[in-house]
């Protein structure tokens, strides 16, 4: 199995590595015509075919022998550290694995015709295979640290997907606020890694006693702590309450990667994370009940704001946080198999959604024709509108103010203080430097 | 920043009334406003039109400096164009000799000539940095130090003592000394310039470009206003204006960006003193001190921030009835009102976060501030031309000669350089038309010229079939190929709404719309009614409607939606399997499933308000309109078009009238691939209402009385031609009578053969279509196209049109037109007085250029006037696209439809003497204003001689023909085969001669 | 803040034509000193090969060769890269010294030594900026107050115990580039040419490992006072408008990293140190020449909104992109495994001041993407031509991949 589990974890990154060499033995790929992209897209597809073909052996593997782990070797250490690369194979991993795998291949094949032609095809490609490589590692990671790693390369991957239009300004901003998010929730999951092996001396996953998947033990000392820590991650990841506000700005990618990405799999992430941790909630009550009030002031958020949203792609988003937060709600009621039930089918709802966006017109003339009337869903208010009506249509349309509070009150705040503090840097410079000298500097001294 | 001049005279500034003021700027800034309507109806129009009355080229530079917009293509383009063939030396000297007035004089003394120097310039391309880059250019290429790579790659005059012997390299230093020498003529130039808005103040000043603080909320609460059904509820108090909502919206309490508490006390003010929009423009206009004769100026800025969403909210004003949904009262100035609150606000807290006061700023509208213009990339420009004449460094010692050297290359920048390259760019184009053109009538001259003068008429074989279609370039193909597969066959070219002015409601539809060009106003209502098993289906129908909308629904609750993605998991996931994997399959199955076309009820259309025994029925319904057509108005439509076409004789048995459309999935730009007749519908209906108009027994005996005779054998058939996947339905076949079956049949299977070569020869575009692929395969390739939701090219529209002929099919017949051709038939022989031809061009002149302008300026420049690549778009409200989640209304064609195109302007070659075009063009001001600004080219096509002439500068020149090896050709396939470029004309001669 | 951008707009680097040709110089000592350094490098290449191989069994230490070979390869990084410096003489002795400085930084192990190597460095940092009134007088006024402190503490300490260490520290947060105490540091990089700050930054970095020298009995409140003056520092990295003022910021609290980590008083350090330094030293650097090879062909830097061209640049921009990752530790770099091992230990030592080092790290990164972004999207304008050339796009790639794959190996 653990040859498998290498060709699984190897096959996309010596895809990624032979396409960063077409990179190099091509000089402007991007001009270089169908034949290239053809390429491209069968340097991504065949990796994508035989890691699904692994899956599906390691899943017989574990319906037959149940679950089992895999230490493959250690990459590095010190004197009272070692660096394990170990991973397991358990009902939780095959079923990421083969909901990735199956969206993974289905988006490739649709953005070979979807973004032929445009100049950004082979970059569109190599990102996609990071983002692979980084599911892969998440969904079979065995140990704490392997799992980190695919969760920054998801998260890179993801930025620079959001990135990938170059030449707007609407793009990069956007790519700038979700990546502060993912990288200040990744602190989250370094520390509980740290934490863990403060406590325990290891963060590899154990068994669990139901006997599905493995997860992290939990363990006596610090539950509460790294606890938090992870629902932290998760919540990141996965837009939980009260980071929402990055889902609608992801959109800005190609459709197909805005519907894998933010539609489909990157934000389940999150709910495999609490799943890997089911521990953590299972000992503690304080745990739980937090999960569960994250779980539904997400998903009362999303809902909000779903109303209310008036482009399709941010009403999507929305839906996606809505049925997120739902989710978080079944893991925290215990009830991990629907949990897992419903990210699979609302992945691949999702990703449907986002791909036939485009579509909306048609679709609502085709539902207008059927029933013979408009389907006027948006309710007018012309006149009088009671105050409380107009809070609540205001908060939903400001996507339950989490931006406003993030960016305006908290970011706000320290970005103040910060600026005095440059301020006080910049004078001090002036007096010291001073402004006679100044002068100066305008009269051109020439040495040569 | 635009520096405009306000064209309101002072006087009138000074004596409107502020208010009046204000709204007469509003009307004025909004011509300039995108006109793009709702994106389920978009029409095709000249996105520059409000320059229109501007010569071409005035109006693409004061356009491009007021949107900052490219107007050509690049230079690199156009130098690949040469490096093709596809520009001659010819062309590039003749362009010359054409536009540029003292060519032979000299530079300077001693130096060379303008014509040595521009025919160098716009033959080669060098690469000149911007002016930031110039001194690492310099580095980095050593270019002080080794002569560029263009060194004596001019033609010198040896003999002159001014120019090195070009074989010798440069001496050490002598480059630097030329460099120095030009280097000290520039003078880096002081402008003063007042900033427009507050945020280019500040955006010059500090860095802060408060716009990304003001657009995000604007677009936000603009698309919540504009929505038509996408949300699940209304901006509150949307129906009392935007300034209204946004004002109710930002005095609701709850937490908010600190900047915005500005706006709440600006909106309580506003409120309190009850001021109206223009009231509360004014009032921010002056808080800002912007003195009144800017206020053009700033509206105008502010507005083009976001020029979309601002058009958009126009098009709702004055266009309300073009709405998908619900009618909602935006208005441009409650636009202008709020983006003006806003921007002060976000002002306010710039001046916050820099040390740069408000205060400074209104100061500039009194002292304008002086910025520095460096011109370093003219002088790179003209070190590297000069190093090319290999000038000895110290010519330019003299001052004069420097700067007159200089001058030059300031005179033909970039602009003028585009120009005069695209417009060599067009002369070839037109030239290979027009030889084509002389060429392809040699043998008709010789052979026809008898027959056209003196043999009779009547000894003309009767055709078998005679098939009309829309004049769109997209059938030019399929004509070709009905001709080539039937030889009997004659085709006819019109504009696709074939007469018949309409508002139509279809069978199926909720709304009627307009058929008929945007200029018309229809007023006759025609509805497609059930003959029968209506019921059956109408509530079949609605049952699958209520269950969809049931789900719908079902997703709008918190919890049903959870239970319906759970429930419904395997479902999706195989939706999404079979939709991505075999579109075209899953697509059927759909169909299949649903199944109402199977039992969808046989329909006719409600086409005249007279019944047989004459009685009218003039009882006008809610919106004004009359249902349908009298009798009498139907032979008029029938007559004019069949004289327009110079159809009135010979009159095949079976008479095909087809109208077209296009059908595509996750296209929110649908409607643009339609027919453009029609105002961007489907012009099914029209074939259709004309054809039993045509069949109308009554109709057919006022046309007799009116010279038309149409044999009673003759039947006239609709039909619809979906030109995405080359399919073809005809309507009521069963009223052709039963001697004319067989005929039908064969004519049936001609047709679609020849939309399947049709096909077959648009696959040559397509990437995914190998090159040897057959006519069956090249169906299916296109079926998936456009049912394909990864597929963001079903077709590409009208791309590459380039040409519209007005004119006999005769002399066009078997000429290889590569589908880029408009074809509107028109016999100058039955049209003595010129009138036809008048009403051919008012008609088609602005339908032809509206198309080929807007495609040409979505190519030239796909940021300003294009909507840019279609695959991050978003539609908001179901009115428009945006890119990504928050972002302008994208307006024009996007990327995908446009890639291919070339764009010249459309030469338009019409079959009528220059003096007749003259006199049209002098008697109808909007073909005069197209033809004499030079929106398109007007090629006048002598009837009876067969000359060309060519509309120049207020006058036609005859078009002198440089013969060219011309291709001839069995069959359009073996021309196409295999070639995915731009094809040029050819020959076509394998038929009978009987054909031609 | 918008003081700078005031200066930058009014005092906006001089397109003066003539100015250009005058100061056009040829490039003969960038190519002599290009040529020196390589063979150089290789000579330590080589050395260090053939030690490892045949003296696989002695206890020798490999880290000063190893060390070395990197400074010399950023060294070569800073001569092929950034061109202004090189038009001058006093510019090419500068980066000379700062090289030399350097390798003998790595084999020193006296204070005195290195503090006098630093100041060298420091003099020459001041003599290259001859013909920048504010900033020499800046920098003379900063530089004799760190040395005055260093030297008054250093002779202090020996007898006077930790009172005087205080001293030192705030020498030590002075000439490290402490945000908000040190403006000569922000101005520094504003308005000298990226090839001598890179320069200098290399020697600064190495100074920064030898902390444990001036600071023998770290507490942890001297970490708490180093992680403090580091987190400001990458704050103010974050939310700079200025991208080269940013980046001193976020060099400094780099640098002070470095610091911290080599005052450590913890056993198996050695590693993460080794690899810590070794990544500062070559990517951050990196990081600090795709600055200056992108200010000198679009002119002023300004990360307030996205203004960059990656169609112009594509390379320019992965370079800065990857050179920026590598300096925040991403994953799978040699970077990622110094700070995890570090981390590993220091944790559990120090758990909260580590966890402030994560957030610094973090916020490092987010100024890397940020300036990735910000600098390298956002114009639809395109420029032919200006990318980077070849050769210097493979050294980059060269050092960049070096990065990553040694991870592997070790």
């Amino acid at each position: 199995m653990n040859n498998v589990l290498i060709l699984l974890i190897f096959a996309p990154a010596f895809s990624l590595v032979l396409q960063l060499l077409r990179f190099f033995a091509i000089k402007n790929i991007s001009a270089a015509g169908v034949q290239a992209e053809k390429t491209t897209y069968y340097l991504v597809m065949l990796p994508i075919l035989a890691c699904l073909l692994g899956v599906l052996v390691l899943s017989i593997n574990v319906i037959l022998h149940g679950p089992s782990s895999h230490h493959i070797s250690n990459w590095f250490g010190s004197s009272d550290y070692n660096y394990k690369i170990i991973f397991v194979t358990d009902y939780l991993s095959i079923v990421y694995g083969l909901l990735s795998l199956t969206l993974l291949g289905t988006i490739c094949y649709f953005s070979k015709r979807y973004l032929h032609k445009d100049p950004g095809f082979h970059r569109f490609y190599l990102l996609f295979t990071i983002f692979c490589c980084g599911l892969l590692i998440v969904a079979f990671a065995g140990i704490l640290e392997i799992l980190i790693i695919g969760w920054e390369l998801v998260g890179i991957s993801s930025v620079l997907l959001i990135a990938f239009y170059t030449t707007r300004d609407g793009p990069p901003r956007n790519a700038l606020y979700v990546f502060i998010i993912y990288r200040c929730c990744d602190i989250g999951l370094i520390t509980a890694a740290l934490l863990l092996h403060y406590f325990t001396h290891h963060s590899n996953f154990e068994l669990l006693e139901n006997s599905y998947w493995y997860g992290i033990e939990a363990p006596h000392d610090g539950l509460l702590i790294i606890g938090l820590c992870l629902l932290f991650a998760a919540s990141g990841k996965a837009a939980l309450f009260p980071f929402s506000s990055w889902i609608p700005r992801a959109m800005e990618g190609p459709t197909p990667s805005s519907a894998i990405f933010y539609g489909a799999l990157s934000v389940h992430l999150g709910p495999l994370l609490l799943l890997r941790s089911i521990n953590f909630f299972a000992e503690s009550q304080l745990l739980m009940t937090l999960l569960l009030v994250i779980g539904v002031l997400t998903a009362l958020i999303g809902f909000l704001s779903w109303q209310v949203q008036n482009d399709i792609k941010s009403k999507l988003a929305y839906g996606s946080v809505t049925q997120l937060g739902i989710i978080v709600c079944e893991i925290a009621l215990g009830w991990e198999i629907l949990a897992l039930i419903h990210v699979v089918t609302h992945a691949s709802l999702r990703a449907l959604q986002i791909l036939r966006a485009p579509s909306l017109l048609q679709d609502y003339k085709l539902i207008n024709q059927m029933l013979g009337h408009s389907l006027a869903a948006t309710q007018e208010y012309d006149h009088k509108v009671s105050r409380f009506r107009q809070f609540i249509y205001r908060i939903s349309l400001e996507r339950g103010l989490l931006e406003t509070f993030w960016k305006d009150r908290f970011l706000g705040t320290l970005k103040i203080i910060i600026l005095s503090f440059d301020r006080l840097d910049n004078n001090i410079a002036a007096k010291l430097g001073n402004a006679a000298a100044d002068n100066k500097n305008t009269v051109k001294g020439d040495e040569a | 920043m635009t520096v405009m001049n306000s064209t309101l005279g002072k006087a009138s500034i000074e004596s409107l009334a502020a208010e009046d003021l204000v709204h007469e700027l509003i009307d004025k800034v909004a011509h300039y406003l995108p006109e793009q309507a709702p994106i389920h109806a978009f029409v095709h129009h000249n996105p520059l039109h409000t320059f229109e009355h501007l010569s071409f080229k005035d109006a693409v530079r004061e356009a491009g400096n007021r949107f900052q917009a490219h107007s050509f293509m690049s230079e690199m383009y156009y130098r690949t164009a040469v490096n093709n063939g596809r520009i001659l030396p010819d062309d590039i000297s003749a362009v010359l000799e054409a536009e540029i007035e003292n060519l032979d004089a000299v530079i300077f003394p001693g130096g060379p000539t303008r014509r040595d120097y521009l025919v160098w310039r716009l033959t080669t391309l060098f690469d000149v940095p911007s002016s930031s880059s110039v001194r690492w250019w310099l580095h980095e290429h050593s270019s002080l130090d080794k002569p560029h790579a263009l060194y004596a790659s001019a033609a010198t005059l040896a003999s002159s003592t001014i120019y090195c012997k070009a074989s010798k390299i440069p001496e050490k230093g002598s480059l630097k000394q030329l460099w120095l020498y030009l280097a000290e003529v520039v003078k880096p130039e002081h402008k003063t310039v007042t900033y427009p808005r507050a945020r280019d103040f500040y955006l010059a000043r500090t860095g802060i470009d408060t716009d990304s603080w003001v657009h995000p909320l604007l677009v936000k609460l603009a698309s919540a206003f504009v929505d038509q059904g996408v949300s699940n509820h209304a901006l509150p108090l949307r129906g009392q204006g935007f300034l209204a909502a946004f004002q109710a919206y930002m005095l609701t309490p709850v937490l908010q960006e600190s900047w915005l508490k500005s706006v709440k006390q600006q909106c309580k003010k506003q409120i309190d003193n009850n001021w109206s929009s223009a009231q509360t423009v004014i009032h921010l206009l002056e808080t800002m001190s912007v003195p009144k004769e800017h206020w053009e100026q700033t509206i105008f800025e502010t507005l083009h921030s976001l020029r979309g969403w601002a058009g958009m909210f126009r098009q709702f004003e004055c266009h309300p009835d073009k709405l998908p949904i619900n009618p909602v009262p935006g208005k441009l100035i409650d636009f202008l009102a709020v983006q003006l609150t806003l921007d002060l606000a976000a002002a306010y807290k710039a001046e916050r976060e820099s040390t740069v006061a408000m205060t400074d700023y209104q100061a500039t509208w009194t002292t304008p501030e002086t910025v520095t213009d460096s011109k370093i990339s003219l002088v790179y420009e003209a070190f590297v031309s000069a190093q090319a004449f290999t000038f000895l460094p110290a010519l330019f010692a003299d001052k004069t000669k420097a700067s007159a050297w200089l001058a030059e290359h300031e005179r033909f920048n970039h602009f003028e350089r585009s120009y005069l390259l695209h417009l060599a760019f067009e002369r070839h184009h037109r030239n290979h038309i027009l030889n084509a053109l002389t060429e392809h009538q040699k043998p008709l001259m010789a052979t026809d010229v008898c027959a056209d003068k003196s043999c009779d008429h009547s000894s003309k074989a009767v055709p078998k079939v005679q098939a009309v279609f829309c004049m769109d370039d997209r059938e030019e193909s399929t004509r070709r190929h009905l001709e080539e597969i039937l030889p009997e066959a004659e085709t006819y070219g019109c504009p696709g709404f074939f007469g018949v002015v309409m508002q139509y409601k279809g069978f199926d539809d909720v709304h009627s719309r307009p058929l008929c060009p945007v200029t018309a106003t229809p007023q006759h209502f025609v509805e497609e009614i059930a003959i029968d098993n209506e019921k059956n289906y109408r509530s079949k129908r609605l049952r699958q409607g209520q269950w969809l909308k049931f789900l719908q629904r079902s997703r709008l609750k918190l919890l049903s939606s959870s239970i319906w993605t759970v429930a419904m998991g395997g479902l999706h996931v195989a939706s999404l399997l079979s939709h991505t994997l075999f579109p075209s399959f899953s697509h059927n199955l759909l169909h299949r499933i649903t199944g109402h076309h199977h039992d969808r009820p046989k329909t006719t259309l409600k086409l005249f308000r007279e019944d047989d025994k004459g009685n009218i029925n003039d009882q006008r319904n809610a919106a004004g309109l009359l249902p349908g057509f009298t009798l009498q108005e139907a032979t008029d439509i029938v007559e004019k078009l069949l004289r327009t076409m110079g159809l009135t004789k010979h009159f095949a048995p079976l008479i095909t009238i087809i109208g077209h459309g296009s059908s595509s999935m996750n296209n929110p730009h649908e409607a643009a691939y339609d027919c453009g007749a029609t105002g961007g519908g489907r012009g099914g209906p029209n074939a259709r209402a004309f054809a039993m108009m045509a069949n109308h027994p009554t109709v057919r005996a006022n046309l007799k009385q009116r010279g038309l005779d149409i044999p009673d054998t003759t039947h006239v058939v609709g039909g619809y031609h979906n030109t995405a996947d080359d399919t073809l339905t005809f309507y009521e076949l069963e009223t052709v009578a039963t001697h004319l079956r067989d005929q039908l049949e064969s004519m049936e299977d001609a047709l679609l053969d020849a939309c399947a070569h049709s096909a077959h020869e648009r696959c040559r575009r397509f990437n995914d279509a190998p090159a040897n692929i057959t006519v069956q395969q090249a169906l299916k390739v296109v079926q998936r196209h456009s049912t394909d939701l990864a597929q963001p090219r079903p077709e590409y529209g009208h791309s590459t049109n380039a040409v519209c002929i007005i004119g006999r099919r005769e002399k066009t017949r078997n000429l290889y037109m590569d589908r880029r051709a408009f074809l509107i038939s028109y016999d100058p022989e039955q049209d003595s007085d010129g009138t036809i031809v008048a009403n051919i061009l008012q008609a088609a002149g602005p339908v032809g250029a509206g198309i080929n302008l807007e495609y040409y300026f979505s190519v030239t420049d796909p940021v300003v006037y294009g909507c840019g690549t279609k695959l991050p778009h978003n539609i908001a409200g179901l009115v428009g696209v945006m890119n990504g989640h928050s972002s302008d209304l994208r307006t024009g064609l996007t990327w995908q439809m446009v890639e291919i195109h070339e764009p010249v302007r459309l030469l338009t070659i019409v079959e009528a003497t220059p003096e007749r075009l003259l006199e049209i063009a002098d008697k109808y001001p909007m073909i005069g204003r197209l033809v004499g600004n030079g929106w398109i080219q007007l090629i006048s096509w002598h009837p009876q001689t067969g000359e060309l002439f060519h509309f120049y500068k207020g006058k036609f020149v005859p078009h002198t023909v440089t013969a060219t090896g011309f291709p001839v050709i069995d069959r359009s396939e073996s021309f196409f085969r295999g070639v995915s470029d731009h094809l040029g004309c050819a020959h076509i001669v394998s038929q009978n001669p009987k054909g031609i | 803040m918008s003081n700078v951008l005031i200066n930058h707009s009014l005092h906006s680097p001089s397109h003066d034509a003539i100015s250009i040709a005058n100061s056009n110089n040829p490039q003969q000592f960038r190519t002599w000193l290009i040529s020196v350094l390589s063979a150089a490098a290789i000579v330590m290449a080589c050395a260090l090969i053939s030690k490892g191989l045949f003296n696989e069994h002695s206890n020798l230490d490999l880290t000063p060769y190893l060390q070395s070979l990197v400074v010399l390869i950023s060294f070569i990084l800073i001569s092929v890269f950034s061109p202004s410096w090189s038009t001058t003489n006093r510019g090419f002795i500068s980066v000379l010294v700062f090289a030399i400085c350097s390798c003998l930084l790595i084999f020193t192990d006296n204070a005195l030594t290195s503090l006098g190597l630093v100041f060298l460095a420091y003099i020459f940092l001041v003599v290259s900026e001859k013909n920048k009134p504010v900033l020499l007088r800046l920098l003379i006024i900063y530089g004799v107050v760190i040395f005055a402190l260093f030297i008054v503490s250093n002779l202090i300490t020996a007898s006077q115990g930790a009172a005087f260490q205080g001293l030192s520290i705030a020498a030590y947060l002075l000439i490290l580039g402490g945000f908000p105490l040190a403006s000569w540091y922000g101005k520094l990089y504003e308005n000298s040419s990226t090839g001598i700050c890179a320069g200098f930054l290399v020697v600064q970095g190495l100074f920064a490992s030898k902390s444990a020298l001036f600071i023998p009995e770290s507490s942890s409140l001297i970490h708490g006072i180093f992680l403090i003056v580091a987190l400001l520092s990458s704050l103010a990295a974050a939310f700079q408008v200025n991208a080269k003022r940013g980046f001193a910021a976020m060099a400094a609290s780099q640098l002070l990293f470095i610091a911290f980590i080599a005052m450590l008083p913890f056993d198996g350090l050695a590693k993460a140190k080794l690899y810590i330094i070794a990544v500062f030293t070559l990517a951050t650097p990196g990081v600090i020449l795709t600055f200056g090879a992108l200010e000198s062909r679009v002119g002023h830097l300004s990360l307030f909104s996205p203004q960059g061209n990656y169609n112009s640049y594509p390379r320019l921009a992965n370079t800065l992109l990857f050179f920026s990752l590598l300096s925040a530790g991403f994953p799978l770099s040699l970077g990622y495994v110094g700070i995890d091992l570090l981390a590993e230990i220091v944790f559990s030592h120090e758990s909260l001041i580590m966890f402030g080092w994560m957030v610094v790290i973090s916020l490092n990164a987010i100024f890397s993407i940020r300036s990735f972004l910000y600098l390298c999207l956002g114009s639809p304008e395109h420029e032919e031509n200006i990318d980077m050339m070849t050769s210097k796009y493979y050294l980059a790639c060269g050092c960049i991949g070096f990065l990553f794959l040694i991870a592997f190996f070790i």
